[in-house]
């Protein structure tokens, strides 16, 4: 079962139409990447995932059951939300009390929580930090801890909303790697503006463009990522290696451009050179 | 409550009123409560609230100014209630002390007028600088319209992170008062704890500019007192006076006892 969301329209009480008729279907296992200028509606769509807006017009529906039916708390147990900034949601006086919140609040046994808690904290590399205060620990740390206090109750669609601001290099490699590593267990969505972070994933995600509440663009990153003309509607870079070789291509190089792998670019320009050596 | 914090907030318009300077509002304001507070009968007291309603509509914010009298009436009915429980415990609820509750009732509203035509027609910066030419300190005069101007950016918090622990499983509207006080505990730390790190970050931001380099500040803007500003601040002195006289000099009689003979007589 999916997460369908049908012809969703949302307007907030001032009167902007965040979403303007919006569709987009997530099967369990998909990998989606969201992208789109500031205000194009990324955030607001994710908050009707779990039901935290209801849509004013059209409906999502999470495996069958529509979100303006159930409470937030019951689609969150499915759908698990990963806020931006860390700052606005750690609270408790330890990291392990902090990964137990939500646990609690579903109503998982003792010895359950315990043990996920030690899964989370292993998984993250927390370990070293389960009884320091989360509002003590780096920005890196921080999003770490916000994003095991989420999957630690194994949700069924992982969302996440800019996942990198913020983060170094060494950082993003590790955001990176812990997320390729639920892919294929779990439905993930992301959004975000790092349009490098998501070309160098693999398996690559499907794309969604979006801007002025609407969905302008969707499929293979190769193919959205690299077409100049929904790249510039998205307010987007081309990223380094489309770039290289459209380029090169310029300069009469017969290379093809809708390539994200480095590996896949040295090999096509070997390839062109060869024949026009 | 919130629609009657909005019946606060400064209406930008062109009015009369909002072209006066702040201080003879601030004083037009300081007056009124003077005087609502002297006066205790009923009669009196409902001239007091009924000659605001002119000066609203002079301000052009009647709307506003009604919303704010509409949202105040729950503490008006608390007042009204809690007064009359007491006298009745007292033993003594008499049409004579309903008029007295009455009367507490009125002056009530009296304050909220006036302090709502102050404030729904005098922007927080024109608040500041009369304080500031008043001769309040300079930082006292900022501390404030900081906090004004954070309350928003405070309310945009406190939604996110109600959204951000609701995704995380916790339900707000469930079980009794004291449990459900208690779940507004991950709501408040981080948006304490953001607003310290915010008061510190614009301290470190302001000291960064030079804020207090020099002792003695100068503004870009003066308050500079007109001839209508002289004219308001006259006729706001003068019904003072005649508040003030007429307290003294008449007794007014207490309004129930003749209301309910006229409609005695025509029942």
């Amino acid at each position: 079962m999916p997460i369908e969301v049908r012809d969703v329209w949302y307007v907030y009480p001032n009167g902007v139409e965040a979403l303007r008729g919006v569709s987009l279907t997530i099967r369990e296992g998909d990998f989606v990447v969201v992208m789109g200028p500031n205000g194009a509606g990324k955030t607001t769509l994710m908050k009707t995932l779990n039901g935290l807006l209801k849509p004013t017009r059209g409906q999502v529906l999470v495996d069958g059951v529509d979100t303006r039916k159930a409470t937030v708390a019951e689609l969150a147990r499915k759908v698990g939300l990963v806020f931006q900034n860390p700052d606005h949601q750690l609270f408790c006086e330890t990291v392990e009390e902090e990964i137990a919140f939500a646990l609690k609040n579903f109503g998982f046994p003792e010895e359950e929580i315990a043990k996920r808690v030690e899964w989370a904290l292993r998984t993250f590399g927390l370990e070293e930090y389960r009884d320091s205060s989360p509002l003590a620990l780096s920005g890196g740390e921080k999003k770490r801890v916000a994003l095991a206090s989420v999957l630690v109750w194994d949700p069924k669609y992982l969302v996440l909303d800019e996942p990198t601001l913020g983060q170094d290099h060494a950082q993003k490699e590790v955001l990176r790697e812990l997320i390729s590593g639920f892919l294929g267990q779990r439905a993930v969505v992301m959004v975000t503006h790092d349009i490098e972070f998501v070309a160098d994933f693999r398996p690559l995600p499907r794309v969604v463009l979006m801007a002025g509440g609407r969905v302008i663009a969707s499929g293979r990153a190769e193919e959205v990522l690299t077409d100049p003309e929904l790249l510039a509607r998205a307010c987007l870079l081309r990223p380094q290696v489309p770039e290289t070789l459209y380029r090169l291509r310029e300069k009469g190089l017969p290379v093809r451009t809708d390539v994200l792998s480095v590996e896949e670019a040295r090999d096509i320009i070997l390839a062109a050179l060869g024949a026009g050596a | 409550m919130s629609s009657l914090l909005e019946g606060f907030a400064f209406q930008k318009k062109d009015s009369l009123l909002h072209r006066l300077d702040p201080r003879v509002k601030l004083a037009y304001a300081v007056a009124m409560m003077v005087i609502a507070a002297l006066h205790y009968a009923l009669l009196p007291l409902i001239i007091i609230f009924l000659a605001q309603v002119p000066l609203a509509l002079l301000g052009k914010v009647g709307r506003e100014f009604a919303r704010t009298i509409r949202a105040s009436l729950p503490l008006v009915l608390l007042i009204l209630v809690t007064n009359a429980l007491m006298t009745w415990y007292m033993g003594q609820l008499d049409i004579y002390a309903v008029e007295r509750i009455l009367a507490l009732a009125v002056r009530f509203l009296a304050f909220v007028a006036s302090f709502s035509i102050f404030t729904l027609t005098t922007s927080p910066d024109d608040l500041s600088l009369a304080l500031e030419q008043m001769g309040v300190p300079y930082s006292f005069c900022f501390m404030f319209r900081a906090a004004l101007r954070f309350t928003p950016v405070m309310a945009r918090e406190a939604r996110i992170t109600m959204d951000a622990q609701r995704a995380r499983g916790l339900e707000l509207d469930k079980g009794g008062l004291l449990a459900r006080a208690r779940r507004y505990i991950p709501i408040l730390v981080p948006l304490v704890v953001n607003a310290v790190r915010r008061a510190w970050a614009m301290a470190e931001a302001m000291e960064s500019r030079a804020w207090g380099a020099s002792g003695k500040r100068t503004s870009l803007y003066v308050l500079k007192m007109r001839e209508r500003d002289y004219v308001a601040l006259c006729v706001i002195f003068f019904s003072l006076l005649m508040a003030v006289y007429a307290y003294w000099r008449f007794s007014f009689p207490y309004l129930l006892p003749y209301i309910i003979a006229a409609l005695g007589v025509r029942a």
